[in-house]
């Protein structure tokens, strides 16, 4: 239950889906509030878990969720077996990977104490803590899984603004759906030098909607 | 005479010394040395010793120095 909730929290606007297969041999004709759909597994999904998943680009699946949150959230088969989008469409044992980076580390999100969630984080990410190492000498698959993290961090704050009000869903599903293209980019081993202008666009468009959203406080 | 003006030249000579070495904008400097020295070891030192990431730029900063030192 806890677990569930934090997947809630963190992520939850980009991990709600088994995968492409499921949706496709789901319960025909499900409509928001329709109950008793089943995905191919037998398992129970609610109408708004179809509807988002059957949108077709992954700004739109973003701001479905982000507009359905309040009824995604009241399907309790939301929150089993998810697929974070960033792990979507890798090979199956990228997959397996990000999805074990993604349970792992839901933990770290509760952590209040930021030097304690940077140690999960690290710890998370395979980065051997205790071994007196450096950013360069740890394998480049952890630091990598690392900035993964950090990104879920920021993602989790615009989660959180959106919720608020304090952002506009448009707002939010734009920063988002630039995280996970990042992510997306970063767990399949992109170099550096694609990764680091998209990280650059997102920070500028993160700082100006992050202190719009103060002034207008 | 001769050595009693040996004696104030080196005084002179050894005072100035002292006066340079201990002047405020000696020792910042060499402060700022080694606070930079550090900084850059803390940085990059994967410890709770390093950068605490309790603002959205530090964050950002942590990502970056992260993606840096990808090979």
């Amino acid at each position: 239950m806890i677990l569930s909730t934090f997947v809630m929290a963190a992520g939850s606007s980009t991990g709600n889906a088994q995968n492409n297969n499921v949706i496709a041999n789901a319960t025909p004709n499900c409509q928001i509030g329709t109950p008793g759909c089943r995905d191919r597994n037998g398992v129970q999904v609610n109408g708004v878990y179809r509807m988002c998943e059957s949108k077709i680009t992954l700004a739109e699946r973003i701001k479905c969720r982000f507009d359905n949150k309040d009824i995604l959230r009241q399907g309790k088969d939301y929150l089993l077996n998810a697929t974070e989008e960033a792990c979507r469409g890798h090979a199956n044992a990228t997959i397996s990977a990000c999805e074990n980076l993604y349970k792992n580390s839901a933990k770290c999100y509760n952590q209040a104490d930021a030097v304690a969630k940077k140690r999960c984080f690290l710890k998370e990410s395979g980065i051997n803590i205790n071994a007196q190492g450096t950013f360069r000498a740890a394998p480049d698959e952890t630091k990598r899984n690392y900035v993964v993290l950090l990104l879920y961090e920021l993602q989790e704050k615009i989660e959180a603004k959106q919720e608020q009000g304090k952002i506009t869903t448009d707002q939010a599903t734009s920063l988002v759906t630039k995280i996970v293209e990042i992510k997306k980019l970063i767990l399949s081993g992109a170099k550096r030098s694609d990764i680091v202008p998209k990280i650059q666009e997102f920070k500028k468009e993160f700082r100006e909607v992050m202190n719009s959203s103060e002034v207008s406080q | 005479m001769k050595i009693l003006m040996w004696i104030i030249v080196a005084i002179v000579i050894v005072g100035g010394l002292f006066w340079f070495f201990s002047s405020p904008e000696t020792a910042d400097s060499s402060n700022n040395t080694g606070s930079e020295t550090n900084q850059a070891n803390s940085a990059d030192t994967l410890s709770e010793n390093g950068r605490v990431i309790d603002t959205d730029d530090k964050v950002f900063e942590e990502i970056d120095e992260a993606l840096s030192s990808l090979s």
